[in-house]
Formats: structure tokens, C-alpha cells, sequence
């Protein structure tokens, strides 16, 4: 069952959106908030492949990739069935307000399951990327002992 | 129900955190958030946990507005013990062979 509302999250970060925008297209330092390693070309039609827990593989296509404020690709795990590459998409985007960035993901086209359980891991995940946005070391990923 | 959703019953079952999630949810509807209340584990750990019972078919999950709210399977429960059964009995039947090896049974009949 796919639900027809995306799943929407925003965090606010201490950083203009040129600066926060690198965390989002920069290997290294989208590496320091998500995933153990990335083989990413942040173009449109370039590739996206993250490895984002250590042994589960996002993929995908970039489709909008606009500084300071769009990024965009699709999304899905490598060898599963509910979710596979390119099925979904993520939408960030990056607004200012006064001294700080207004982020706000939108993750399109999840069926209801694993809708939640996205929730759960981006949820995760943008607070690392506030930690780091804002000069700060989010550490080694740590999923807190959920294994798959 | 297939082989392999009954080895991600019996892997799902096998952690301790899941099996307490699945108490949880036996009898009463509860959101992620609410789960990871009971546990001192993050919440997309949770989630993980939660994936990982749901693609096995013990839990399910519901929209109720912008609420997801989760509740245990029963037939997913029932499933996995028919097939728990069936695990016991062909181990207790290779078991059984296993020492009928080592020591024969007498016959009565042959006269030994």
C-alpha cells in the first residue's frame, strides 16, 4: 500500500544554505552525518550509492541539483523488494531565515511500512546533519543496536 | 506461508528486543515513538526492529491520520509456531536416529 502523503521532516541548522548545501554534495562531508561510504555524482542524471548503515545500500539518481537551495534523487535499497532503487524520492530543501537554515526533506512514494521506518532513520540522521552543519562531530553511525 | 518468511520469523523472534516489542504490541496499538519509550535503544533502532518484525509478518502497520500505529499478527505468531513444532519434532526424530546408531535397539526376536 503506498500512502499518498510524503513523509516531510525540517530541522533548522546555524549555517547559511551554501554551507549546509556541501554537507548535502560533498562525499567527505555528507559522509560526517550519513552512511559508512558514498560513490556519489552530484549532477542531474549522475549517481547516488550510499552506504548508509554499514551493510544496507540506498541508490539512486540525482535529478535536481541546485545551489544553494535543491537537492534531489531518487532512492532506494539495493537487493529489497519493497523499496527498490529508484521506487521513491527525496526532495531536500534549503531556505534562509535570519542566521539560520531552514532544512526540510520530503521523502515521496514509500508504502506505509517502511514509510515509518524512514521516518525513524531521517529523523536519525538530520540531527546528525544539525551537529555537523553547525561545526560539530556527529561520530562513527550509530543505529543503537537495531540489526536487519 | 514461504521457507524464507519463516527464517525471518525465527531470525525476527531470535532478538530479545523484538520479542519485547512483540508483547507490546500483542494486545494494544502503539506508535514507534511510544515503543521506543519502553527501551533505552534510539528510536531508528526501533524502526529497524520494527522492519524487521513487519517484513517477517509479525506485525502490521496501520495510518490512522498521521499516526502509524502498530499491533502483532496473530497468524504470523500462530505460523511461526506450527513451524517451531515442526522444527522440534524433526530434531527429536534425528536425535532418536542419532542414538539408534550408537547403540542399537535390541530385537527380542533375535535372540541375542
Amino acid at each position: 500500500m503506498t500512502i499518498t502523503e510524503p513523509l516531510v521532516l525540517t530541522e533548522r541548522i546555524r549555517a547559511t544554505p551554501d554551507q549546509v548545501f556541501d554537507f548535502l554534495v560533498d562525499p567527505d562531508k555528507l559522509l560526517r552525518w550519513m552512511g559508512t561510504d558514498a560513490k556519489i555524482d552530484p549532477t542531474p542524471g549522475g549517481e547516488f550509492w550510499l552506504n548508509v548503515t554499514g551493510e544496507d545500500i540506498a541508490s539512486g539518481t540525482y535529478l535536481t541539483v541546485d545551489r544553494p537551495n535543491t537537492v534531489s534523487f531518487t532512492w532506494g535499497w539495493e537487493g529489497q523488494s519493497e523499496v527498490p532503487p529508484g521506487s521513491t524520492t527525496v526532495t531536500i530543501t534549503l531556505t534562509s531565515e535570519g542566521d539560520e537554515t531552514i532544512v526540510e526533506l520530503r521523502h515521496d512514494g514509500l508504502p506505509l511500512g517502511p514509510e515509518d521506518e524512514h521516518k525513524g532513520g531521517w529523523t536519525y540522521f538530520l540531527g546528525r546533519l544539525v551537529t555537523a552543519g553547525e561545526g560539530g562531530e556527529p561520530g562513527p553511525v550509530d543505529m543503537g543496536g537495531g540489526d536487519s | 506461508m514461504v521457507v524464507s518468511v519463516m527464517d525471518a520469523a525465527a531470525h525476527a523472534v531470535a532478538e530479545p528486543t523484538r520479542r519485547e516489542i512483540l508483547h507490546l504490541v500483542r494486545d494494544t496499538e502503539r506508535t514507534a515513538s511510544d515503543i521506543a519509550g519502553h527501551f533505552d535503544v534510539t528510536r531508528p533502532a526501533i524502526s529497524q526492529h520494527l522492519g524487521v518484525l513487519r517484513e517477517a509478518g509479525l506485525v502490521t502497520v496501520r495510518a490512522d491520520g498521521r499516526k502509524r500505529l502498530y499491533r502483532a499478527r496473530p497468524e504470523g505468531l500462530t505460523e511461526l509456531r506450527r513451524w517451531l513444532d515442526d522444527f522440534w519434532r524433526t530434531s527429536l526424530r534425528n536425535l532418536k536416529v542419532e542414538v539408534e546408531r550408537d547403540h542399537p535397539p535390541t530385537d527380542p526376536r533375535s535372540g541375542e
